[in-house]
């Protein structure tokens, strides 16, 4: 890591943070009309849509229809603008799958499907603009935007990713940080009841450490979830006021 | 914990949605399915140059326009027209000249109908669509009035910047091809193209040197850029600015593409029904009055002239919104009453 110094001895990061620092989160609920649920979220300078549509009926072949639960269809995509580097492909290419992949199994496990048998439900998430922790922001998205849809899960599902430089593990690493080339964990966390719904290392990192980086994790990911929930509950709060005096009526 | 701070902006909450009930693929567009009697409701509104939504036939609907949303792009703009939304990113990269025009830079489209707007786009469904919407945009800047592609020339043969006009569709509602066009516009205004001194050694070997500055930029100029004008024939009327509900009891439309001036510089008849002649120039001869109140009210925020000359002698950049996506600080464009608009956006522009 020559050249660019990510954590200062001062124990600051490129960004000025500390090592257990989240970037600033702003999130919105509820952008779009059209859609069943929608959510807009910004962490840092990655910022991400995510549109819900659904339950509905299967669409596209039968075949696809489960008789004990509804279908989770994800899809993720990058703007072609997103990147440093302009990308050829929003969607289709090899990264892109398996974040979908990803998405859907964070979310078979948060979204309670056996409610709604032999019906669908489609997630879109898309990055607007990428500075890291892109798998991440887009989870906190669509947890926004399936509770905007009013489909009932388990639990919100909030998703951080840490590092580990120097001997710090770091939380909710940035651009420059997951470039540098050190070990990454996403994980994505059911809060309440601390159980996991995705993790995810990639490259080496001595076992010993992993415990520590682990917990760094968790513990950003309860940090979004206060954040998250407050994100709603003042959506909550603007609704239930614009209905108002429908309700008293 | 200690950065974080949540922003919330108030939301807009819509309750009814009127007709939305189905959704059908029609020759690759987001559209609605409409029974009868609500074809008719909206047939005779038409007639009556009363709209649904209150409006008459030659009025649009409130534009909203943000630009520099996403910052590491060239130049970005949204725009959303009722329930249509439009992100464009613009993103100027180095290429080698066409052999056709080797003093000229030159433009590339891409438009993706994302699944955010309507299912139906998932996977390759919005590759249809997206090809005929960059079409479009292709033929309206397939001439030399539009941009002056000169100035993206950095060494004439080896070397010219390449514009990358990205469009991503957010949602449909309706006359996608002028919220398009506008944002293009929009976007290419934004654009802060870095300027490049080329140094050259004695072995003849040339090397770039691009401004560190953000504010030693180039910037287009957007005066001749053409906007789209759709013209739905409904009935014996036709209106601007449709909605989807309106789209779907439209059988055919025009679509023009115009600049400030008034200057044609493409058209196109879209759609499943056939128009006679006489209706076609009657609708082309609207564009006056259509330019006059909507182009109309632009050219202040269009026109480059005031600010960009003098902000590079000020090494300030005029920048009319500056926002970021989601929030309320978005620029109206309305297009009644057009004087105020007028005014509001020329304060806007020569404010910096």
């Amino acid at each position: 890591m020559a050249g660019l110094e990510l954590l200062s001895d001062q124990g600051y990061r490129v960004d000025g943070r500390k090592a257990g620092e989240l970037r600033k989160i702003q999130a919105r609920m509820g952008v779009f009309a059209q859609a069943d649920g929608s959510a807009y979220i910004e962490q840092g300078n990655t910022k991400a849509l995510a549109v819900v549509y659904g339950p509905h009926e299967i669409r596209g072949s039968r075949s696809k229809t489960l008789h004990d639960r509804a279908v989770v269809n994800c899809q993720y995509s990058m703007a072609t603008f997103s990147t440093g580097e302009r990308k050829r492909r929003p969607h289709g290419d090899r990264k892109s799958t398996e974040m979908t992949l990803h998405l859907k199994q964070t979310f078979e496990a948060a979204i309670l499907t056996q409610l709604y048998p032999r019906s669908q439900i489609d997630i879109y998430v898309q990055i607007l603009q990428a500075d890291g922790g892109n798998y991440c922001t887009c989870v906190n998205a669509a947890t926004l935007a399936i509770i905007d849809a009013g489909i009932p899960m388990r639990d919100y599902v909030c998703a951080c990713s840490a590092g580990f430089i120097e001997d710090t593990p770091l939380a909710d690493l940035s651009y420059v940080e997951e470039a540098a080339g050190g070990p990454q964990l996403a994980l994505a966390l059911l809060p309440k009841s601390d159980q996991i719904a995705l993790l995810e290392m990639n490259s080496r990192l001595h076992e010993d450490h992993l415990e520590r980086v682990m917990d760094a994790a968790t513990k950003a990911c309860k940090d979004v979830y206060a954040v998250l929930d407050q994100a709603v509950k003042e959506h909550l709060q603007e609704v239930s006021a614009m209905l108002g005096d429908r309700g008293m009526a | 914990m200690t950065a974080m701070e949540t922003g919330m902006v108030s939301n807009r909450y819509s309750v009814s949605r009127p007709f939305t009930s189905g959704r059908e693929s029609c020759s690759g567009m987001a559209s609605v399915q409409l029974s009868e009697a609500e074809k008719v409701y909206i047939l005779h509104g038409i007639q009556d140059d009363l709209r649904v939504d209150g409006r008459g036939c030659e009025d649009y609907r409130c534009i909203e326009v943000e630009t520099d949303v996403v910052s590491n792009t060239t130049g970005s703009a949204r725009v959303k027209i009722g329930h249509t939304d439009v992100l464009v990113g613009v993103k100027a990269e180095m290429g080698i000249p066409k052999l056709g025009s080797p003093g000229e830079g030159y433009v590339e489209f891409f438009v993706d109908c994302s699944a955010n707007a309507t299912p139906e786009f998932e996977g390759r469904g919005g590759e249809e669509l997206g090809t005929e919407i960059a079409n479009v945009l292709y033929k309206i800047f397939d001439n030399k009035s539009s941009l002056n592609l000169k100035s993206l020339c950095i060494q004439p043969r080896e070397h010219c910047w390449v514009l990358y006009i990205d469009v991503l569709l957010l949602e449909c509602g309706g006359n996608l091809f002028d919220t398009i066009s506008i944002a293009v516009k929009a976007a290419l205004f934004n654009a802060r193209i870095p300027k490049v001194r080329v140094l050259e050694d004695e072995e003849g070997a040339k090397d770039f040197e691009l401004s560190d500055d953000p504010y030693d930029c180039m910037r287009l100029n957007v005066t001749n850029v053409p906007c789209i004008v759709t013209l739905s024939r409904i009935g014996h009327r036709h209106v601007v600015d449709a909605t989807l509900q309106e789209e779907a009891c439209s059988l055919a439309s025009v679509l023009v593409s115009v600049t400030s001036k008034g200057v044609l510089t493409c058209m196109r008849k879209l759609g499943r029904g056939s128009l006679d002649p006489e209706s076609i120039f009657e609708m082309i001869e609207c564009r006056h009055k259509i330019l006059r109140q909507f182009l109309g009210a632009i050219p202040a925020f269009w026109v480059q002239g005031k600010g960009a000359t003098r902000g590079e002698t000020s090494t300030q950049v005029p920048n009319f919104t500056h926002s970021s996506l989601f929030k309320d600080k978005y620029m109206h464009l309305h297009t009644q009453p057009y004087s105020a608009v007028c005014m509001s956006l020329s304060r806007e522009s020569t404010a910096i």
